[in-house]
């Protein structure tokens, strides 16, 4: 087996830990690979050199007497049926809190969507300006000239709304899929899911 | 190309167009005696867009 075999099957049975613990260990046996390779061992035979995977992490759960069974599963008769009795309290509640979340989101996004729609218009009113404005050149310069100025300018408006439109989404996409992350890693922790 | 410089290049050219739209539409502006002159909506063209 070689050093990547071995780690990645180590990493899979030690799938009970926590990230930081996991790479904790998973460095501790690298670095215990690699001072055996320095020996002079080849790759496998510092790995036969180690306990196996699954023994290790058999170890693991021994020593620490993690329990591995969903808690909520733990919860006891009482706290359930007080969770359903009191679930008209807290679950209005609950929903009230995600809905007031929920709509700070959507706001957010609006400045993206005025943004967009100004764009759009500006475009528009740019590039029939601009069409217009030729044609009436010919007509009345002087409004010609007007309506071509204004044309170029809104499409020089657009190029700028489209490059600001671009970057805020991206940040506001950027910043949805961190706190995505957080919360999610925050609800496999309390619900035990990472252990 | 990268897209920061994608960006900065549309910013640079839409700076100009800006610039170049203002440069036109003040020629045309002080051409007209810096007034616009209104008529009435019926006798608009359709390429005319804005009420000059």
């Amino acid at each position: 087996m070689t050093k990547k075999e071995y780690l990645n099957t180590l990493s899979n049975e030690i799938y009970f830990l926590s990230l930081n613990e996991k790479k904790d260990l998973l460095d501790y046996y690298e670095d215990m690979i690699n001072d055996y390779i320095e020996d002079g061992y080849s790759e496998e035979e510092a790995v036969s050199k180690l306990e196996k995977p699954s023994k290790i992490a058999k170890n693991i759960k021994n020593e620490t007497e993690i329990n591995f069974k969903n808690p909520v599963k733990d919860k006891n008769i009482l706290t359930i049926i007080l969770l359903v009795l009191g679930f008209p309290l807290w679950g209005s509640l609950a929903v009230a809190f995600m809905l007031v979340v929920f709509s700070f989101y959507i706001i957010i996004w609006i400045l993206p969507v005025v943004i967009g729609s100004l764009f759009v218009s500006s475009l528009f009113v740019g590039g029939v300006s601009v069409i217009g404005g030729f044609i009436l050149i010919f007509k009345n310069l002087n409004a010609g000239l007007i309506q071509l100025g204004i044309g170029i300018f809104s499409i020089g408006v657009a190029g700028i709304l489209a490059v600001t439109f671009y970057y805020i989404v991206r940040f506001i996409v950027k910043i949805t899929v961190i706190v995505s992350k957080k919360l999610g890693n925050y609800f496999k922790d309390k619900l035990g899911l990472k252990r | 190309m990268k897209i920061k410089d994608l960006a900065a290049k549309t910013i640079k050219f839409s700076l100009i167009l800006v610039i170049i739209g203002m440069i036109i539409f003040l020629i045309g502006y002080s051409l007209n005696g810096f007034k616009f002159n209104e008529k009435p909506l019926e006798e608009y063209k359709w390429y005319e867009v804005i009420r000059i």
